[in-house]
């Protein structure tokens, strides 16, 4: 008894010992209860706010008690960049990101400049099988060190949410990824469109699928496509099946995705469904979730469904740091988009969506980002806390200009939340930016069209593809362009050194003198020379243009094409961007403290955020902080 | 709920270890296993004679068909115990209550029907006919935390009705083996730590059964 009595005691202690051992991993910060937080608002623009103050209760508030300024965006002004920039503090020629889209100079073929997957190098090869010995994962092409990492090697805590260019996120503090995250398809968003219009065909549309049901019984079955198979030697992509049954007398329908179900109204959009895509039968699958609009289900069957999103609630790809966090986010708020792109403008740009449609899943986004913020202010206690809104950023390339009073529902409802952070943390020191403006976007310039009319780029007949033989440069991305440089691109003929440098004289002096016939305008303001060197030479331009305001180069240029003339009028749904000459389009930049006025600029803002925190710029950060005396 | 697992399971694992005291034979049992550990090192003993592996394999299933059948009759107990309460444990432990808020579908068999929800249920839509499976739907969304009775009235006069719970609360998951119940409600499922409850369950119930004999 004595003997027992002892190992129970013994074992009490040892209990007592690890619960204490817990206790001291948890939170331990060396943020002495300063709270930072910074929201970040994609594409707020300077002059849309300064028009609308009285709307904007909140950002006017910020305002009169701190300090409201333009902020000074990256060459070239496109988020990618100008986020790695505010990530890091590095110029774009050091964190490698100058697009959304790069291009292999080994094999000209373009790819997304954000992250990519490296697959397993071994499989076993098994009939139509393969199984990998390893597994693939995935890496960020971004180079530098994030801010928060080295906030966190001084043991602040950092909370990041959906920080641009930031997938995988970076292993410090918790963060959930942002802009760059793909479906699980692998895009930056393809939604399926099904219809029983025998009018419609099956064909593959930019950012979408469009596809036929066919109703059998009230009943119709959706293919919806998943990810490409990497257990399949020729990598299918795995398919799931959403039943819609019609109910014949009413607008409703039910919708099954295995055990998932959910009833909708004509022109109603459904929650999260979650979907399971079988890789192997019975054995492997990998989950993502879909909402789905109703867009007619009498006479005509009509149902969009968006990109499959990762599920939160069940992560097959490393959207949150750690792991944990997706899962325990959506156990709190819900499930919420995860595609780091959520708002489908390919929809409205396809005729999919028209602008109240839109305008609802926009709305939709949101929600989920509101929800979040939510979540993320009831966990923050102290250290850093930044924010995303994409919102902004989307609705202006869809409304700027010509639906502006839907555009300030949207700043509108994101100044409501920054009222809502102002409220709950009102000892906070708070900072609300954003990388870049807004401009509109009338006229298309196609580089690779005027390159072809200089004699600098050169087309086959048949099929009518780039001739690199006799190609001297080319345009690649919405700011981009390189030469065919030998020792470089897979057929290069340009030689490095005087050749290229009188070649790239000779292209900014013509797109300079270039003018519009439509109207005498110069369409080009700058072209700047990037002379990048070491390990990102390969991937960036050598030349960045700045287009002037209202224009912007071409859709067929932006992905390498070359488009049918080199000025064009723009009649697509996306009637504004920010692609253009940096200088016209600086972000905002609102601060809960009063600042001297002067000229901030992005890479600014990490060494600005360190020393909020008495912690000295990371390595290579190039900027100023905004707080020095 | 994690405690009314541990306190299920090990329940669970006395009454398997007193139904193996109660009706099996725990010497023979005893001694079987001996054999069986003895035909084992026999296998290690004689690797390089493969007759007398041949033999020592033969005896090992000999041996092993022998413990099973010793050890069956006290194992029908607790697996039909298992069988005939699976349904409630796993309304119990493998869902949980519905989220407040969320929108989910309670389903039955179609017909002339009409759905009384009781408070704290918000029904959303009328019913949804899906004509190819005969089922009615309709859209609820919890606004709070409750418990109440769904009720489905067909023209008929028949009634069906199963409880709600909200928010959180005990599922009532009482019925038959076998049997599915006359209204689905999308309980959302649950996990404990990141694991199915039955892998809580068996391990635990083991220990527990060890511990007794």
């Amino acid at each position: 008894m004595e003997g027992r009595l002892s190992a129970l005691r013994k074992l009490a202690l040892i209990v007592a010992l690890a619960i204490m051992a817990l206790a001291a991993c948890g939170h331990r910060s060396s943020a002495g209860g300063r709270q930072v937080i910074v929201i970040g608002v994609d594409g707020m623009d300077p002059n849309f706010v300064e028009k609308y103050w009285e709307a904007l209760p909140n950002l006017s508030r910020l305002r009169s008690q701190g300090s409201f300024q333009r902020l000074a965006t990256t060459t070239p002004p496109q988020s990618p960049t100008a986020w790695s920039t505010f990530i890091t503090g590095l110029d774009p020629a050091e964190h490698g990101i100058f697009d959304f889209v790069h291009r292999d100079p080994s094999t000209m073929e373009p790819f997304l400049s954000m992250a990519r997957t490296v697959e397993s190098r071994f499989a076993i090869p098994l009939g139509a099988w393969r199984l990998p010995l390893s597994n693939s994962r995935i890496e960020s092409l971004r180079r530098g060190k994030a801010f928060w990492e080295v906030l966190g090697e001084h043991g602040i805590p950092a909370t990041i949410v959906h920080m641009p260019v930031n997938y995988p996120p970076v292993a410090s503090g918790d963060a959930l990824a942002g802009m760059g995250t793909p479906d699980l398809q692998g895009t930056q968003g393809t939604f399926q469109y099904f219809s029983d219009d025998p009018g419609e065909a099956s064909h593959a549309v930019s950012g979408g699928v469009i596809a036929k049901a066919r109703v059998s019984g009230g009943r119709t079955v959706l293919r919806l496509e998943g990810p490409p198979n990497p257990l399949r030697r020729d990598r299918r992509p795995a398919s799931a099946n959403l039943i819609v049954d019609v109910d014949p007398s009413q607008p409703f329908a039910r919708l099954t995705a295995g055990d998932a179900v959910a009833i909708v109204r004509e022109g109603e959009w459904s929650d999260w469904l979650p979907v399971e895509f079988p890789l192997l039968p019975h054995l492997v699958s990998v989950r993502g979730m879909v909402r789905v609009f109703a867009k007619q289900l009498h006479p005509r069957l009509e149902i969009y469904v968006s990109p499959v999103n990762v599920d939160p609630e069940s992560p097959d790809l490393p959207i949150s740091s750690p792991r944990s966090l997706a899962r325990n986010i959506a156990r709190a708020t819900g499930r919420y988009y995860t595609l780091g792109i959520p708002e489908d403008t390919s929809a409205m740009r396809q005729g999919i969506f028209d602008l109240p449609q839109f305008l609802t899943q926009s709305r939709l986004v949101l929600d989920d980002e509101k929800k979040l913020l939510d979540d993320a202010l009831a966990r923050f206690q102290d250290g850093l806390l930044f924010f995303y809104f994409s919102s902004v950023d989307q609705n202006s390339h869809m409304l700027w200009g010509q639906h502006d009073d839907d555009l300030l529902g949207v700043y509108r409802a994101v100044d409501a939340s920054i009222g809502e952070v102002m409220r709950r943390k009102p000892s906070a020191e708070l900072m609300v930016m954003s990388d870049h403006g807004f401009t509109s976007f009338e006229r298309s310039v196609d580089l690779n069209h005027w390159l072809f009319d200089a004699g600098l780029l050169a087309l086959n007949k048949q099929p009518e593809q780039i001739d690199w033989s006799r190609t001297q440069a080319y345009a690649l991305g919405l700011n981009g362009l390189y030469l065919n440089l030998a020792g470089r691109e897979l057929h290069g003929i340009v030689a490095s050194g005087g050749e290229s440098r009188a070649l790239i004289d000779r292209i900014r002096a013509g797109l300079l003198a270039l003018r519009d016939p439509a109207n005498g305008r110069a369409p080009i303001e700058t072209v700047t020379a990037t002379n990048v060197s070491g390990v990102n030479a390969r991937v960036a331009p050598d030349l960045i243009v700045g287009y002037a305001a209202g224009y912007r180069g071409s859709w067929e240029s932006g992905v390498g094409a070359v488009g049918a003339a080199v000025l064009s009028d723009n009649s697509d749904a996306w009637i504004a961007d920010h692609c253009v000459n940096a200088a016209d389009v600086p972000g905002v930049l609102f601060t809960s403290r009063k600042l001297r006025t002067g000229s901030p600029a992005i890479a600014d803002l990490p060494v600005s955020l360190l020393a909020l925190f008495g912690v000295a710029p990371g390595p290579g950060m190039k900027g100023h902080s905004i707080y020095a005396k | 709920m994690i405690w009314m697992l541990i306190i299920v399971s090990a329940l669970y694992g006395w009454v398997a270890a007193m139904a193996l005291r109660r009706f099996s034979n725990r010497a023979l049992v005893r001694a079987t296993i001996n054999r069986i550990v003895a035909h084992l090192m026999e296998l290690e003993l004689f690797i390089d004679s493969p007759a007398l592996v041949f033999r020592a394999q033969r005896d090992l299933v000999r041996e092993n068909l022998r413990l099973l059948r010793l050890v069956l009759p006290a194992g029908i107990i607790p697996a039909a115990i298992f069988v005939l309460f699976f349904p409630q444990f796993d309304a119990v432990f493998g869902h949980a209550p519905l989220r407040i808020g969320e929108r989910g579908v309670v389903s039955a068999t179609a017909g002339d029907v009409q759905l009384e929800a009781p408070v704290g249920i918000m029904v959303e839509t009328p019913a949804v006919n899906d004509v190819h499976d005969g089922k009615a739907g309709w859209r609820v969304r919890p606004i709070g935390k409750m418990t109440g009775e769904l009720q489905i009235h067909y023209s008929d006069g028949h009634v069906v009705a199963r409880q709600i719970v909200a928010g959180s609360g005990w599922i009532d998951g009482w019925r038959l083996p076998f049997t599915r119940p006359a209204i689905d409600i999308p309980y959302p499922r649950r996990d404990f730590y990141g694991l199915h409850w039955t892998l809580w369950f068996f391990p635990i119930s083991l220990a527990a059964a060890i511990a007794v004999l």
